[in-house]
């Protein structure tokens, strides 16, 4: 709660004049390496509010968390939380259709392990994320975009590795 | 500009400092009861004197099922690891007037993955069979609940959740004379990852991994 607190006054302050691009993304997510063999794919959800420096360059905060089930049995759960500092980079910002970008993400990870009525101890690690987007018009103001992503959660021992398929919507505000 | 660069800062200092991280991602990602390939071998000492060895023999069938074959000393035990959990082939017989009467034979659940702190579940078979003209039963239950992550009571190994297993077993004659007999018993096992069992503790023993061999894939 604390923690979430000192977010939303950053993100207050940070945003208090110019254009702010609001993004909603959702993903699928794939484990990579074995920390996923018991669980199954990962869903994601999340909500991104980036200061537009130029037309092109985006930079800005966002908060996204990510459920994986278990695998077989049903009774696992794996959620993972992930405040972060974003950055965006569009080659054609005002293309209709195509709009390709880069998108890179850096922060922190609270991964979390629920199963068979237990719960492991939580863990906060430093997190990155490396990906493509093809950002469209969807009529204005409302744009979408698809996106491909490499992430990583830096964890002790073992980095929690994983691709993400996004699609997010997105609208700029005037502050 | 500054300003915000500087409150993103502040934020990630905050969070750093306050947080604790520990390798999930390691113990998701490892086998706490390997039973394969062939070749993986474990060598225990029991407190009080003497060892036992247990291997990875091969890859056979056993109901239907391809499986895993361990030996220790003149004893096979049938595994499989796969689908979240790991399974023991289970042949149950019981002595009655000199003859062995097979009571049941089933795949049983010993584990099921991912284990986390506080985990609990119970498996439990009653079966029963008729042997000149007598009832036999047999009622088998087991819980269990999973503390950690710890280190082991050796002090060797790291990451390892401990299990507390405790059994019940009802053994019935159904015939003039005999009485239902009950036992219990109950035991911890440390479970170490990529390893698998490197502590044993029951009322009356104790085992302990020395050495671990993991086989040729």
């Amino acid at each position: 709660m604390y923690k979430a607190a000192v977010l939303i006054m950053t993100i207050a302050t940070a945003v208090t004049a110019g254009t702010v691009n609001l993004v909603f993304e959702g993903a699928g997510i794939t484990p990579i390496g074995g920390w996923g063999e018991n669980l199954s794919n990962g869903l994601s959800g999340g909500l991104y509010g980036n200061w537009l420096f130029t037309e092109k360059l985006r930079a800005g905060l966002g908060i996204d968390g990510a459920i994986f089930a278990d695998a077989s049995q049903g009774s696992a759960s794996f959620s993972q939380l992930k405040p972060m500092a974003d950055v965006l980079f569009y080659f054609r910002p005002g293309g209709t259709i195509f709009n390709p970008g880069l998108s890179a993400g850096f922060g922190y990870c609270r991964s979390r392990l629920a199963s068979g009525g237990g719960v492991d101890p939580e863990s906060w690690d430093l997190f990155w994320r490396a990906g493509l987007r093809w950002n469209f018009s969807l009529g204005a103001p409302w744009r979408a975009g698809l996106g491909l992503d490499l992430e990583s959660v830096m964890a002790t021992e073992k980095s929690g590795d994983a691709f993400r398929l996004t699609f997010g919507v997105s609208r700029e505000v005037q502050l | 500009m500054k300003k915000i660069v500087i409150l993103i800062s502040a934020v990630f200092f905050v969070l750093y400092s306050a947080c604790e991280s520990n390798p999930v991602y390691f113990r998701l990602s490892s086998d706490y009861f390997p039973v394969s390939p062939a070749g993986a071998t474990w060598e225990y000492s029991i407190d009080g004197g003497g060892s036992r060895i247990v291997t990875v023999v091969d890859q056979t069938v056993v109901g239907e099922r391809p499986c895993w074959r361990l030996q220790s000393g003149a004893d096979y035990t049938y595994w499989i690891n796969e689908k979240g959990r790991l399974e023991k082939y289970e042949d149950h017989t019981v002595l009655f007037n000199g003859f062995e009467v097979p009571i049941y034979q089933a795949w049983i659940t010993m584990f099921q993955w991912p284990l986390a702190d506080g985990m609990t579940f119970r498996d439990s078979v009653t079966a029963q069979a008729v042997s000149q003209g007598v009832t036999l039963s047999h009622t088998w239950i087991r819980n269990q609940i999973v503390t950690g992550p710890e280190v082991s009571p050796d002090g060797a190994w790291s990451n390892c959740y401990r299990v507390h297993q405790e059994e019940m077993v009802i053994n019935w004659i159904q015939t003039a004379g005999f009485a239902p007999e009950t036992t219990l018993s109950a035991r911890n096992i440390w479970l170490a990852p990529d390893v698998g069992i490197v502590v044993m503790q029951s009322a009356d023993s104790l085992i302990t991994l020395t050495s671990f061999t993991g086989g040729e894939e």
